[in-house]
Order: C-alpha cells, then sequence, then structure tokens
C-alpha cells in the first residue's frame, strides 16, 4: 500500500476530533510530535472554526456544574468533569474563546479550561489595588475574554468599579491577564459604568465590547470597547436610532460580528430587532 | 458543453493514454499550470498515477467540472454532486491511500479535501493499534514511554 507523505497525514488528522487525536499521540514518537505542534494546533483550530466542528454549546448546571450540548448531536447532554473534582463551590463563566473558557471557581481562583483537551491553568491571583471606603456600595467585578490575533495571546480583562455612599464617588480600576506571560498588569481605567450584571464581553474584531452609561443613572446607553491589542478602552458610537427610549438596545456578537438587539413591545408581542454590524 | 471544446491527452505511468476536454484536465492546477507556461507536447505525462487511479481521477473531474457552471451554485445539484462523491470514495483503503497521492501530485484540492476527509472518517473511534496497522507505522514507543502519555490522556480512551 502506498505512503502517504507527512504534508497528507496532516491533512487528514486535521479533520479528526480532539479526543481522537490526544489517543493517536500514542501511535508513534513522530505522530506525536506531529500531534502537538504548534502549527498542527493552530490548523485544526482553524479548520474547525471555519467548518464548524468539534463546536460545544457549555451550560452552567445549578451553579455548580457546566453541561456541554455538541452542536453535531444536539440530543446529547454531558456533564463536564471539573478540574477540582466536584465540590459543590460555585462556578461561573467569565468569557470563551477559541473552545478556551474563562472560569471563576468558589468566588477567588480563575482558570482558563480548554474543554477540548480538559487541560486547565490557574492564573495567579491579583489584588484589587485600591482601598475600599468604609462605606460602600456595589463594588461590581466585570470580565472579558478574548483572543488577540496580533500578540497570539489570550486576554482576560478585569474592571472593578466601587461606588461610594454617594454618586460622586467613585473608583475602578482595570487590570489585564495575559496568558502568554502568565501575569496580570494594571492598565488606564476605565471611566464608565457598567450596566448589566455580571455581563461578559463581546468579542467582535479583536475588541471586546460592553454597554455601558456615562453616569449611575443615565438611561443612556453606550457602548464601550476594549481593543486586545493597545489594551485601551474607547467608546463605539452608536447608531442614532439607540436614543429611542421605546427601545430596550443590548450588545451581541454573533459570527464574530458585532450586533446590537433592539427589543420593544408591539402590542401584545415583544419584538427584538437584531442589526449586524460588517463594518 | 461545446463539442468544438478543445481536447488534451494524458498519459498514465503505465503508458495508457486518456483523452479529455480541456476544462476536465485543468481541474489538476498542475496540468493547468503546464499549459500556462507554454506547455505544447502533444500529451501530458502523469508519470506517478496508475491508468486505473488516473481513470477515477479524470471522472471526478468531468462531474465536478458541470459543478463550475451556474447549475452547480444551486443547492439541489450541490446535494447530488455530494452523494455522487459520496459514492466514489467508497473504495478500498489502497485506492483510496493512492488517490490521494494522485490528488496532490496533480493538484486538485477538492479531492484531496474529500479523500482526506473520508480517511479521517475511518479513524474515528480507531485503537491505536488499528491506526499502526492501517498506515503501516512501527511503533517506537518503549512500553512504559507509551503507558506515560496514554496516562496523560486517559479519557480519550474510555
Amino acid at each position: 500500500m502506498a505512503t502517504l507523505s507527512h504534508d497528507m497525514i496532516i491533512e487528514i488528522l486535521g479533520c479528526l476530533s480532539v479526543k481522537d487525536l490526544l489517543r493517536f499521540k500514542c501511535v508513534s514518537k513522530l505522530w506525536c510530535s506531529w500531534i502537538e505542534d504548534p502549527y498542527f494546533i493552530n490548523l485544526h483550530l482553524s479548520y474547525s472554526l471555519k467548518t464548524n466542528t468539534n463546536h460545544s454549546l457549555i451550560l452552567r448546571h445549578r451553579k455548580f456544574q457546566f453541561l456541554s450540548v455538541n452542536y453535531d448531536s444536539p440530543k446529547t447532554t454531558r456533564r463536564l468533569e471539573q478540574p477540582f473534582g466536584e465540590q459543590k463551590k460555585p462556578i461561573q463563566i467569565l468569557g470563551s474563546c477559541n473552545g478556551l473558557l474563562a472560569v471563576e471557581y468558589d468566588y477567588n481562583r480563575i482558570f482558563l479550561w480548554n474543554l477540548s483537551t480538559r487541560k486547565y491553568q490557574v492564573l495567579p491571583s491579583t489584588k484589587i489595588d485600591f482601598s475600599s471606603p468604609s462605606i460602600c456600595y456595589g463594588r461590581s467585578i466585570y470580565y472579558g475574554f478574548g483572543y488577540d490575533l496580533v500578540s497570539d495571546d489570550y486576554k482576560l480583562v478585569r474592571m472593578v468599579q466601587l461606588l461610594g455612599e454617594n454618586d460622586e464617588y467613585f473608583h475602578s480600576e482595570a487590570k489585564v491577564y495575559s496568558l502568554r506571560s502568565n501575569c496580570w498588569r494594571r492598565i488606564k481605567d476605565f471611566c464608565f459604568y457598567l450596566i448589566f450584571y455580571r455581563e461578559l464581553g463581546f468579542l467582535a474584531n479583536n475588541v471586546l465590547h460592553w454597554m455601558v452609561s456615562r453616569t449611575p443613572e443615565s438611561s443612556n446607553r453606550n457602548l464601550v470597547g476594549f481593543d486586545l491589542r493597545s489594551e485601551e478602552f474607547r467608546v463605539v458610537e452608536l447608531p442614532d436610532f439607540c436614543l429611542d427610549e421605546n427601545f430596550y438596545f443590548d450588545v451581541k456578537a454573533m459570527g464574530g460580528y458585532l450586533c446590537l438587539t433592539a427589543t420593544h413591545r408591539e402590542l401584545n408581542d415583544v419584538v427584538v430587532d437584531v442589526w449586524i454590524m460588517k463594518e | 458543453m461545446e463539442s468544438t471544446s478543445k481536447k488534451v491527452t494524458l498519459s498514465s505511468s503505465d503508458g495508457r493514454t486518456f483523452e479529455v476536454e480541456e476544462a476536465v484536465a485543468f481541474q489538476s492546477q498542475t496540468i493547468k499550470h503546464l499549459y500556462e507556461t507554454g506547455y505544447t507536447g502533444d500529451f501530458i505525462p502523469v508519470p506517478n498515477v496508475t491508468g486505473d487511479i488516473l481513470s477515477m481521477v479524470l471522472r471526478y473531474c468531468e462531474k465536478h467540472v458541470d459543478s463550475d457552471t451556474a447549475a452547480g451554485k444551486e443547492s439541489f445539484y450541490d446535494n447530488k454532486l455530494k452523494r455522487w462523491d459520496a459514492l466514489f470514495v467508497k473504495v478500498d483503503q489502497s485506492t483510496l491511500f493512492d488517490l490521494i497521492l494522485a490528488a496532490d501530485f496533480m493538484n486538485i484540492n477538492s479531492l484531496m479535501d474529500l479523500t482526506c476527509k473520508t480517511v479521517a472518517n475511518m479513524m474515528k473511534g480507531k485503537t491505536t493499534e488499528e491506526i499502526r496497522g492501517t498506515f503501516n507505522i512501527k511503533n517506537d514507543y518503549t512500553p512504559e514511554a507509551e503507558e506515560m502519555v496514554r496516562r496523560e490522556n486517559q479519557w480519550a480512551f474510555e
């Protein structure tokens, strides 16, 4: 029988599931080195993204566990075995990108979890670098997680916001974690009010997005983007119709595009318009 | 297809010749490139491919030439072509490997994708021992080393 070249075998391996690939690392030392090669891993990821294969929907179930639904066979649901065993500690998704989940465990430990290989990495902990006033309301922590194409790095951004007794008092801190350097760095603060509790950042065009307001009581929505490359926050212009108070606006991402949902009532129906930004 | 279209002759490694429409042969980027750079010979040698395999490849190219025309854009036609492709690769493993080598040599991307995906589908759920057999690979691990790699990803074996 004909012998296939390295390139041909790589082409074939690129179509397999991660589970099969992990098993085939035992075929030979050479195959193991091919499968572990970062070039191949990238190839496999881009093939999976392009063809929508190896694709799962992850749901949190009863605060303590995750369920995985395979896109190819939506009827089968699998409970994910957690890295730290089955302890009844709250677990929360902070973001997801390219099959990597950023997860907070038991309110203090953050880890990145590759659901395909089931490997995980615990992030170094980082303090909040400002002291709380004696009376404080609503300390909120927000996260966003994404992959930066330019530096080929996964980044987790954390924003802590502290509102004092009167609305005048506002303190905020922003830090970014880079997987490549495995450390947190403080960056220029983020001086907007995030609107939704526990809202995750939505990634489009290398930028994470959140809905914000400029003052706590303001009903005017603004969209703020965090550029994963420059690590800066900036306001993203919303279309004029977003000033219409009859609509309830929110931001999401779909297929790598930013989209805006506008919800309103029409007689007895709730109507949602979805706008996709293609530029 | 126009009856006046140009024909080209391909010659396989075992000396068999095949006359096909230019458009069919040009599904192969290798052959297309050869002509574009001014090749003027009477026939094109395809030295790495036997007559049996070449005739299969050309049958594939003929089918896919039509898919490049307007009809190919319709999903009805597309589905029909997919079914045809699925039947086309229902061959034994040795023929499938020969088709991969031919698709690579003749540089026919869609055939390469199709055949590689077919092999990948055959590999799904197979044990490492079966894969060694399929690809004729000698296990160069010591039993201890193999056990270590296996233990790292034990769940993938369950």
